[in-house]
């Protein structure tokens, strides 16, 4: 009877809450500044110290003389496939939907993965073609990889499952672009609205949008934020009487004192970090500065993720004689139950096991 | 995995359902293998399917708990539902037909299901029986993997998909790819009506026919609305802007030669029917239910009720027990608690739940008394319901028992009750 029950069952259908706040991306994917630095900078020296530690298995003393990436020079390469992303799309003319989440995926996946592991240039092709599948705007694979140079179907796939679990399979990503639609379609509502600027304002704050993707504004603020940001970009004027409109406060408050400022104000001075990061970051990178550490890249990428190298059969042997052992340890369970007259094993007695997942660690 | 694998519950198109039970919890779970296309990875519809399920998250929707990923293959985490709800007709039902409390509780809990999905811009599209699972609780769920379907049910082409058919829209079946909310509104009172009776309200063999049994029902609509349908179907964009398409059960919509053939269909001749008011058809429903159902089933989609207005239907809000006339065989209070089949469950049911389900017992009992109607025996004031032959009745009386025994546990929602699963357990 109780309309608040149990905390448990009320968590799971309090449908209070906003939408996006149930959402994945509002709950796995939303970082602050600082979070962000760090989980790129502790990543990149697990990686840097994996890596090393390869090297000298391979061969002792062959570290010293690599130099490997930092935390900035690995975003600017995923910064430069993130643009690329967008020359794709073009080419296969996908719509904007598509275009973004793939953005995002790759954005995602290097804040689990490093690229000394593995290279934007190939997760940039798979987060492309699962984007399309999450999007519900599916292409052949063989068409897909055809029209691509220098890339097999297998090149594409071998990396799907690699990135939809680096995603935690949260494949659903809420974007700036359409909250902007929505704002656009709100905005015609309002009293006195010159089409002609607002038009205008829509497709500058569109760029804006798109210039937004090269930006790490998306793992920081909520679409709605981003759009009205970039539509404060374009039109500070539009932007403020959309806010005034949705607070419900009047075109100027008389009666309110500067101490307590009104809620369309809080909005607005919260778009200031955000238009200054896509003016700021929102370009691609320089080519030159990207190529050089493309260039170094090849020298300290992980030997055990390059197919052949010695220390990738080393991992591969291992990797065998682990999943070997496994198998072994789960026929002998296997005996050891149908011998004592339960072929269904117990679970309970099975609490001290091993662990048993398939991933590769 | 840390999930043991136990007996396969059916096999799909795409994937293959086992039960389960969590190895760190011993949770009965559902697991759901997808078989990896070794042309495409990862089927695009399990990978939409991961991506809607891991948003939605309602008590009446099949929870998506985990997705597993080995070198081999890909598995997805689902909750386990005993039955879906065909089966549980078949099993629970007189002829098919629940009493009115229960399908008072399912209806609202489907109705709720529907409303999240659509809240959360996601139509269904394929709201049938055989794809709303009922756990032990009596808790309605909107899934995917309707057993019916994995046991062997055709799925194929859209054409001959038959048992989809039965719960598509009107406007859907003329050749409207407008795919709004109203759809699942549609596939909501096709679901009510057989509840009620047993049987599937439409059941038509292809589109055409399904049509034709439709408008022999609901009545052929005026000229002007058939028009206006048919040349939004011409209107060929695929979906709402801002609306995923879910595929529960992932067909791909031919969207070239049979939608055409389809807008053509709208401009036809249909014969005219008159309509039959659907307490003629549904001798059984209260008139809210009517009311309710009439509501749900418009032929033209935007008069068609939302699924969250239906929630504040007095059908759900009145104090009025939902019994037009008393069900078959209805019961007396209980004389004592039936035995509940899981007993572990059983013991959760706390008092207050007993003495709420005791008191409505009564209060059902003083409605009979009220209107003057004995208890027992019950056949002969039935009028329009089927004949009850004289050996069914020991068998029905089981039914009734186990009927009663669900109302008890499945909580028909108290007016103010907002929502079902907030009701302790």
């Amino acid at each position: 009877m109780a309309a608040e029950a149990t905390p448990s069952t009320a968590s799971s259908s309090n449908s209070k809450i906003p939408i996006y706040e149930g959402s994945t991306q509002y709950r796995h994917w939303r970082f602050s500044p600082e979070q962000l630095a760090h989980t790129r900078a502790t990543l990149n020296e697990a990686a840097v110290k994996l890596i090393r530690d390869a090297f000298e298995a391979d061969s002792a003393g062959s570290s010293s003389s690599v130099s490997f990436l930092n935390a900035d020079e690995e975003l600017l390469l995923v910064k430069l496939y993130a643009g690329k992303v967008s020359q794709l799309c073009g080419h296969f003319r996908f719509p904007e939907e598509v275009e973004a989440t793939a953005v995002t995926y790759l954005k995602r996946f290097y804040l689990k993965n490093t690229v000394m592991d593995w290279h934007p240039k190939n997760v940039m092709l798979t987060a492309l073609f699962l984007a399309t599948k999450t999007t519900n705007h599916p292409i052949a694979l063989e068409h897909y990889a055809s029209h691509i140079p220098r890339t097999a179907p297998s090149d594409v796939l071998d990396l799907e499952f690699l990135v939809a679990q680096s995603l935690g399979f949260d494949f659903a990503v809420w974007h700036a672009h359409r909250a902007l639609w929505g704002i656009w379609l709100d905005i015609q509502t309002l009293p006195d609205i010159d089409m002609n600027e607002l038009r205008k304002a829509y497709d500058v704050a569109l760029t804006h949008v798109r210039a937004s993707r090269l930006t790490d504004v998306e793992l920081i603020y909520t679409p709605s934020q981003i759009a009205l940001a970039c539509l404060s970009l374009a039109s500070p004027g539009l932007a403020s009487a959309w806010a005034r409109s949705k607070s419900g406060s009047p075109e100027s408050s008389p009666s309110s004192p500067s101490s307590t400022p009104s809620p369309e104000i809080l909005v607005l001075e919260l778009l200031e970090p955000i238009k200054s990061m896509i003016l700021i970051q929102g370009s691609p990178p320089d080519v030159e500065a990207v190529r050089e550490v493309d260039r170094r890249l090849k020298l300290c990428k992980n030997p055990e993720k390059i197919v052949g190298s010695n220390a990738y059969n080393k991992k591969r042997e291992a990797q065998e004689r682990k999943a070997a052992e496994k198998r072994a340890r789960k026929a002998a369970q296997v005996r050891q139950a149908m011998a004592d007259g339960d072929p269904f094993g117990s679970e309970l007695a099975e609490q001290d096991m091993v662990d048993d997942d398939d991933d590769d660690d | 995995m840390n999930y043991i694998q136990l007996e396969k519950l059916g096999e799909g198109t795409y994937a293959t359902v086992y039960k389960g039970r969590s190895r760190t919890t011993n949770e009965v779970v559902a697991l759901k293998e997808i078989h990896l296309d070794a042309e495409e990875g990862t089927p695009s519809t399990a990978i939409r399917e991961i991506s809607l399920m891991k948003e939605l998250k309602h008590v009446n929707i099949v929870r998506l708990y985990d997705v597993i990923h080995t070198e081999t293959k890909l598995v997805l985490i689902f909750e386990y539902c005993d039955r879906d709800l065909k089966k549980y007709m078949d099993a629970h039902g007189d002829r098919g037909a629940l009493d009115p409390v229960t399908v008072r509780s399912f209806m609202y809990q489907l109705l709720k299901g529907t409303a999240f999905c659509h809240e959360n811009r996601v139509l269904h599209r394929d709201l049938k029986p055989q794809n709303l699972l009922i756990n032990r609780k009596g808790e309605l769920k909107l899934g995917d993997f309707g057993l019916a379907r994995a046991f062997g049910v055709p799925v194929n082409t859209f054409s001959n998909e038959v048992v989809t058919l039965w719960y598509r829209a009107p406007d859907v079946l003329l050749g409207s790819r407008t795919y709004s909310t109203s759809i699942d509104v549609w596939s909501c009172g096709c679901i009510f009506a057989e509840m009620i009776s047993g049987v599937p309200l439409f059941r038509g063999r292809d589109n055409q026919d399904q049509l034709l049994h439709i408008m022999r029902i609901i009545g052929t609509p005026e000229d002007r609305l058939l028009r206006k349908i048919a040349t939004e179907a011409a209107v060929s964009f695929r979906y709402m802007p801002c609306m995923h398409v879910v595929y529960f059960v992932f067909l791909y919509q031919p969207s070239t030669p049979e939608g055409q053939q389809q807008a053509a269909n709208a401009s036809k001749q249909y014969p005219r029917y008159p309509k039959i008011p659907f307490q003629q058809v549904l001798p059984k429903a209260s008139p809210q239910a009517i009311d309710l159902l009439e509501r749900l089933l418009q032929f033209d989609p935007n008069k068609r009720i939302s699924a969250a207005e239906a929630l504040n239907h007095p059908y759900f809000t009145s104090t009025a027990l939902p019994y037009p006339v008393p069900p078959p065989g209805a019961m007396g209070p209980p004389t004592y608690n039936f035995p509940h089949p899981h007993a572990a469950h059983h013991q959760q049911i706390t008092q207050q739940q007993q003495a709420q389900a005791h008191a409505q017992a009564q209060a059902h009992a003083a409605y009979m008394a009220q209107q003057g109607i004995p208890q027992q025996p019950m056949q002969q004031m039935q009028p329009g319901m089927y004949p009850v032959q004289a050996q069914q009745q020991q068998q029905q009386q089981q039914q009734q028992q186990q009927q009663a025994r669900i109302a008890s546990s499945i909580h028909a929602p108290p007016p103010e009750n907002v929502h079902v699963h907030s009701v302790a357990w």
